[in-house]
């Protein structure tokens, strides 16, 4: 990318792409001359903008654009799904362009734009050639106006100049020079969609003049391996209004610090009311700065519902579904890291739903249903936590069918019944998909366990719930923050671990508990609510802990008691992913610094927890039930370094 | 330019068929020195007529044993020396020591 003459304002740019991608998909709601003359205007402001601080690709990319919505707008060129996707598509570039590394499938999105609106199945771009061009014009060619450096120059507008090289072997020395006559050749070299005879035909004007040649040389050797783009530096777009906030609470803080110290200095005793009175505010002020810079992460879902949406309508219409999009509480706001991840995620959801979930039109209609389906986004907060649902009015999912495919897999005799939370637990399995077909969408191998692993990684859950022939809603929930977590610090085999304070139901001391083994070895802790399984990695031929106290903790799989040998403390600790490098072991969120400054590994508990109910009959778990797994390189280091990113 | 006491003799806007007698007159007189710098910050124009003069004069700089060099080149110059595949081979300074 040429480098921009302003380096560094990429972000002063992302807005009017948001804004852009904002409006193109709302046009695909309200379409209609305003909407496009206001895209019109956003496009073109963002052009300007672009230009003034010297990004050329971004101006020429948004040139593009707003070539394609003059011809909307002054009505040469009717808006259609293609089109919309085509624009989509190149904001996508844009916002690739600014971070500094365009994607492959960007390009493509742009270079679509250009192509002429043509009837269905635009033709694929011509693999590029390498033509050679030569000019060897007559000495007279000046004084006809011809000049060659022009026809280069109009060559090179058709693709990419590989190399130039010019003959001066008939130079005269400059002395002897007839500075009205021509003595040079030129040879240039194009990497080029176009072919020989197009250029020839293209420089055809210039014949009269002299010799045009055009060869087309071997096709180019492509050394160009894939090129990895280096990871772009995060940015954040952030409000003046929240940042404005934060620096005002620092300055505060900043105060409330020095009048602490100033009493210090003065000698004031630590039982002085004063001295507790400052240091209190500074905790206070301390607190307000932390939510504050928590808060610049947080984004509205919104822009990520309406691009689950604009897919969603893409893809019904080549499978020739009907699907009605309802969206509801796009407003929730989430943090931006996590956000990123539940796209994936959410686009999964709705090609599920897409593909197995809602029938086409006739099969819907013979069931008494309405030929449109329905698929609700919602998001919620609750309790710190954003809840997410996915849910479509299809077929749901058939015990039956899940039985039968998990009896061809052999994971279940054949004659197997399942109920129906049965088969929900089934399918969330790894491999596991009832798809007979691989579809156009999904049914690729890649299953609902991908979609539930990416959420571990965000420290979220999937839980569903589908009636047959009513409809399946997929359940998503994930901390509203990945960054602070309320925890319990407790030692486990000398080692600290931190368990997610929300999960904690209660703590046991083992002394007292009433622990029992099970005939398969497991041990389980009797509550008067019911048995909860006994984590511990070699739970079938270690003693029965007696000393130490369980930590009960729920999750929507089940509840499980974690043996401590005991809590150290309660604290708010800052969860930062692994150091780049070290495998993340199964059960393990992260890590945390504490407040002394130590670093403690966090607890997965959903993947702690085996799946109730159908587990039985699944193969071993491949969630092992132990907290580090000895293989894990960063269990039994308790003070490894971990790098800020 | 800063340092420098004797002001650069400047290349003319437009290094085209139109100019190219006086042109040939100024580079005759610039290489009359050991290592010619010519401004070529105003040009906004070059045509074959233009560029087979520089690539002379450069040449006869050399033949002297010194070195034509082009200061600061505008970006029209800079195209049309990429289009003949001339970038490299004469000899352009941001900035003249």
């Amino acid at each position: 990318m040429t480098p921009p003459v302003l380096e560094g304002f990429e972000e002063e740019l992302l807005p009017l792409v948001q804004e852009l991608e904002k409006r193109l998909l709302e046009l695909e709601d309200v379409p209609g001359a305003e909407s496009v003359a206001a895209l019109f205007r956003t496009t073109h402001t963002l052009k300007a903008a672009a230009a003034m601080l010297g990004f050329e690709e971004v101006t020429g990319a948004a040139d593009r654009m707003e070539n394609v919505l003059d011809a909307v707008r002054s009505g040469a060129r009717r808006l259609e799904q293609a089109t919309l996707h085509d624009l989509l598509g190149a904001v996508d570039a844009l916002r690739g362009l600014l971070r500094g590394a365009p994607t492959e499938a960007g390009r493509a999105a742009l270079a679509a734009l250009d192509a002429p609106a043509s009837p269905a199945g635009a033709p694929a771009p011509a693999p590029p050639r390498r033509l050679r061009l030569s000019l060897a014009l007559q000495e007279d060619a000046l004084t006809r106006g011809m000049d060659p450096l022009v026809l280069l120059a109009t060559a090179a507008e058709l693709g990419t100049v590989e190399a130039a090289a010019v003959d001066a072997s008939r130079l005269p020395p400059l002395e002897a020079l007839d500075p009205e006559r021509l003595h040079l050749g030129f040879q240039l070299t194009l990497s080029t969609s176009a072919t020989a005879a197009e250029l020839r035909a293209f420089l055809a004007f210039a014949e009269s003049a002299g010799t045009v040649g055009v060869e087309e040389l071997a096709a180019p050797e492509r050394p160009e391996a894939p090129r990895e783009a280096p990871p772009a530096p995060a940015t954040l777009v952030v409000g003046a209004a929240r940042v404005d906030a934060l620096v005002t609470l620092g300055a505060e803080l900043l105060l409330a610090t020095s009048r602490v110290e100033q009493l210090r200095a003065e000698g004031a005793a630590p039982t002085d009311v004063r001295l507790e009175s400052a240091c209190r505010e500074a905790l206070r002020l301390a607190t307000q700065v932390q939510e504050a810079a928590m808060a610049m992460r947080l984004a509205p879902l919104e822009p990520t519902f309406l691009r689950i949406r604009h897919f969603v309508r893409v893809e019904a219409a080549k499978l020739g579904k009907q699907v009605q999009v309802e969206l509801r509480g796009g407003q929730t706001e989430l943090d931006r890291s996590v956000a990123e991840r539940l796209l994936g995620a959410l686009e999964h959801l709705a090609r599920n739903a897409l593909d197995h979930g809602i029938a086409p039109p006739e099969e819907r209609v013979g069931r008494g249903k309405s030929p449109q389906g329905r698929l609700v986004l919602s998001a919620r907060e609750e309790r710190g936590r954003v809840v997410l649902e996915v849910e479509d009015d299809g077929r749901g999912i058939d015990p039956s069918r899940v039985a039968a495919a998990a009896a061809a897999r052999g994971l279940l005799p054949p004659d197997a019944r399942l109920t129906s939370e049965e088969a929900v637990q089934l399918i969330l399995q790894p491999g596991f998909s009832t798809a007979e077909r691989v579809g156009a969408l999904s049914g690729r191998g890649v299953g609902l366990d991908v979609v539930r692993r990416n959420l571990l990684a965000v420290g979220g859950e999937l839980r569903v719930r589908s009636q047959l022939g009513k409809g399946t809603r997929f359940t998503l929930s994930v901390p509203l923050t990945m960054a602070v977590l309320d925890g319990l610090v407790v030692s486990i085999d000398g080692e600290r671990r931190v368990v997610p304070r929300d999960a904690v139901e209660r703590l046991v001391p083992l002394e007292l508990a009433q622990l029992i083994r099970l005939p398969d070895g497991r041990a389980v802790l009797q509550l008067p609510d019911g048995g909860v399984p006994l984590l511990r990695p070699h739970a079938t031929q270690a003693p029965l802990p007696r000393r130490g106290v369980a930590v009960i903790v729920g999750t929507s799989r089940g509840r499980v008691a974690i043996p401590a040998d005991e809590v150290l403390s309660q604290e708010s600790v800052l969860l930062k992913p692994l150091p780049h490098g070290l495998k993340m072991a199964e059960g393990v969120l992260g890590a945390a610094v504490l407040g002394d400054g130590r670093v403690a590994l966090v607890l997965d508990l959903t993947a702690l927890v085996e799946p109730s109910g159908a587990a039985a009959a699944l193969p071993p778990p491949s969630v092992g039930p132990s907290p580090a797994p000895a293989e894990a390189p960063t269990s039994s280091s308790p003070d490894f370094k971990v790098t800020t990113t | 330019m800063g340092a420098r006491d004797v002001p650069l003799d400047a290349l003319p806007p437009r290094l085209s068929f139109d100019g190219a007698r006086a042109l040939k007159a100024q580079l005759l007189e610039a290489i009359a020195t050991p290592n010619p710098t010519l401004d070529a910050r105003a040009v906004t124009a070059v045509d074959a007529a233009g560029l087979q003069l520089l690539i002379a004069a450069a040449r006869a700089a050399r033949a002297r044993g010194g070195r034509l060099t082009l200061h600061e080149p505008s970006p029209a110059l800079l195209r049309a020396l990429a289009l003949a595949g001339l970038t490299a081979a004469l000899d352009t300074a941001e900035d003249a020591p």
